[in-house]
């Protein structure tokens, strides 16, 4: 047999890595409930999928210990019936459910729900999701912790004359928002009085037909803004600290296409007062688990809060590879209690992180593509993370978001994470359905996404000069 | 019924011990002249098909087709429902006359189907007899069992008139969407 090669001992793991939950319940489907199964299964969580009847084939249940199917595919009836997850957990004894984004992630009445079932809510209170989900609510909380808004209406905005008076306050242009919106839908920008009252009712009966909810409010529209976001992680002891910033100015439609960290904008300056306003914002509420902070940067660093999001965020990877910090797991440790098992002093932000959302979308139309995907491969080498859960011969439904991947580069700098964006997704291959990532090949080349000289508004540009040059797949 | 159960990476794929057919015979309460007996019985009598449900044993004889057929005790529907690849047991009927193979998609057998995620119980409570058992008829509407979901106690109704001829769950267990229940001959 030769010489044995000596090896060291396993590490033993710390006292605090005993499991946080015996079985933990994951209410989502795709890529999120894979992610989070993958967290369980590296701390010994045994874990229950839940599945509509149009993804009994998918990863997530075929991963997961144990499965339920709870509806047919309308999400209305399975993955947001929560009479349905409910029975789910308690038929499996699951301790815990983990809600992902979307879906109940930020719903108060099923935190409630849960908490009268006995069964632990990964993520904030009911009433942490309450003051920061409705958005002219978490704006009065913001206000009163000191945190800077954008100039805006004291709340709802009940008539068109109201409406006239406060942009004319404000100084034109003005957005008008959904109170109860998100994903851009109920949003309106006028640029002058004479088009303000027909905006203004189009995005009144948008999110009345949106979100049931016609109650609309109004800001500033600024120049040339960056979305720059912050990531909160808090337990329930009252620590909160940050894990630095994500840009997410690469957008279409209020939808994020490309996002990463650190910024290519923020000083180390900027980025100190922006990540500990964040964490004022959060301690003002008692903020627990994780969250993100949304801010609006002008030109000249002033920056504005617009929301909060109470839950894990898609592009929480991009986070996670520059600071090293698992933050799924952070989550469920939170959620049984645990302190933070970090502190301040112990993030650091080291290299440069990039994430291209991959969707089941025309590359230069995004109309949806969905069908079966025929022939798959995934890239791979340094520096690659790929968060999926498509595979061979899966079909993609046409009920649920069209998100079929999202693909990460890390490097050392920004330079060399877009290198590996670049190789990456020219070796992704996706057959049998359109998907965006010609499209991001070609952001990857494009000299302003290089320089990184971009605003929330650069895809419409982007989107024109492609329609002047519409060469197709690049490859 | 697929809902808790454990995938084989993880747990042993034992679906309850299949208990072997002479064993289940030598346990049966009736002897061989008993179920003579019943066979002469069924063949007088004016009915199609005779069931029999005893402790473990179950056995079913039915005119015109397969000789009188004895199955060993059905070790919970487990096997045919194994979630994976929607494989349904196929090759029914062609050849010999083995151990009788419940013709699977047989368009004269209607499921019902749970509505919804829970606890399955075939009586209104511990105590009391079951709502339906194999060989009653039922109507549509009639309560054929309970569904337990957040401690609420669901009663599920038959959606069709028929013949009870198999009760897929066992009592107590768990039960997801669309997990079929009860097996009922339309008529």
């Amino acid at each position: 047999m030769g010489a044995a090669i000596k090896r060291k001992a396993p590490a033993k793991p710390a006292p605090n890595d005993a499991p946080p939950f015996k079985k933990v319940l994951i209410a989502n489907r795709g890529e999120i409930a894979l992610r989070v199964i993958l967290a369980c299964k590296e701390m010994g969580v045994q874990t229950v999928a839940v599945y509509s009847e149009a993804d009994r084939n998918a990863l997530h249940v075929r991963f997961a210990d144990e499965e339920v199917c709870i509806g047919p595919p309308p999400s209305g009836k399975s993955y947001l019936n929560i009479p349905q997850v409910i029975a789910a957990a308690e038929v499996t004894g699951a301790e815990a459910i983990h809600p992902g984004y979307g879906f109940l992630s930020e719903n108060p009445h099923f935190v409630e729900v849960c908490q009268a079932c006995g069964i632990t809510f990964i993520g904030p209170s009911a009433e942490i999701i309450r003051k920061m989900g409705n958005k002219s609510q978490a704006k009065a909380t913001m206000l009163a912790a000191g945190v800077p808004l954008m100039p805006g209406s004291d709340g709802i905005i009940e008539t068109v004359e109201e409406a006239l008076v406060v942009a004319e306050q404000i100084g034109y242009p003005v957005i008008v928002k959904a109170s109860s919106g998100g994903g851009g839908r109920g949003m309106r920008i006028c640029n002058n009085p004479e088009e303000l009252p027909d905006l203004y009712n189009n995005a009144r009966s948008e999110a009345k037909g949106a979100f049931g909810d016609d109650s609309v409010y109004m800001e500033k529209y600024l120049l040339e803004p960056r979305h720059i976001e912050v990531q909160i992680m808090g337990d329930q002891h009252g620590n909160v600290v940050h894990l630095g910033e994500r840009e997410c100015s690469i957008q279409r439609r209020h939808q994020k296409l490309i996002e990463e960290s650190p910024s290519a904008v923020l000083d180390p300056a900027l980025r100190q007062r922006i990540c500990d306003t964040a964490v004022m914002a959060a301690k003002a509420v008692g903020y627990y688990n994780a969250g993100t902070i949304e801010f609006l940067l002008d030109k000249r660093g002033d920056f504005f809060f617009m929301e909060m999001n109470t839950r894990v965020q898609v592009e929480h990877p991009v986070t996670e590879l520059v600071t090293g910090i698992d933050i799924v797991k952070e989550q469920l440790r939170i959620a049984a209690g645990q302190k933070l098992s970090f502190r301040q002093e112990d993030v650091v932000q080291k290299g440069h992180a990039i994430e291209c959302r991959i969707n089941a979308e025309d590359p230069f139309k995004f109309t949806p593509s969905p069908g079966r995907i025929t022939a798959l491969h995934f890239p791979g080498g340094p520096g690659i993370r790929v968060d999926t859960a498509m595979h061979q011969d899966a079909v993609i439904p046409p009920h649920y978001d069209s998100m079929v991947a999202k693909l990460i580069a890390y490097g050392s700098d920004r330079a060399e994470a877009i290198a590996r964006m670049r190789r990456a997704l020219d070796t992704l291959v996706i057959e049998g359905i359109k998907t965006t990532a010609p499209l991001h090949r070609r952001i990857m080349d494009h000299p302003d996404f290089i320089a990184g000289t971009f605003s929330t508004k650069w895809m419409e540009t982007f989107m024109e000069e492609l329609k002047r040059n519409p060469a197709g797949d690049p490859r | 019924m697929s809902t808790p159960r454990k995938k084989p990476a993880v747990a042993k794929p034992a679906p309850k011990k299949p208990q072997a057919t002479s064993k289940a015979a030598a346990t049966t309460p009736l002897g061989l002249e008993d179920i003579k007996a019943l066979i002469a019985l069924a063949g007088r009598e004016p009915f199609q098909e005779f069931e029999f449900e005893a402790g473990d044993m179950r056995f079913r004889i039915r005119k015109d087709g397969p000789p009188p057929v004895y199955q060993a005790p059905a070790p919970a529907p487990a096997p045919m429902m194994v979630v994976a690849p929607a494989a349904q047991p196929a090759p029914a009927a062609p050849a010999a006359p083995a151990p009788a193979v419940v013709a699977a998609e047989d368009p004269a057998i209607h499921y019902v189907t749970s509505p919804i995620v829970g606890t399955f119980y075939r009586s209104s409570n511990p105590t009391a007899p079951p709502y339906v058992s194999s060989g009653d008829f039922v109507r549509p509407g009639q309560t054929l069992c309970i569904i337990e979901a957040m401690k609420l106690m669901n009663e599920i109704e038959s959606d069709v008139a028929g013949e009870v001829i198999k009760v897929l769950v066992e009592n107590g267990t768990p039960v997801e969407y669309g997990e079929r229940l009860y097996a009922v001959r339309i008529g």
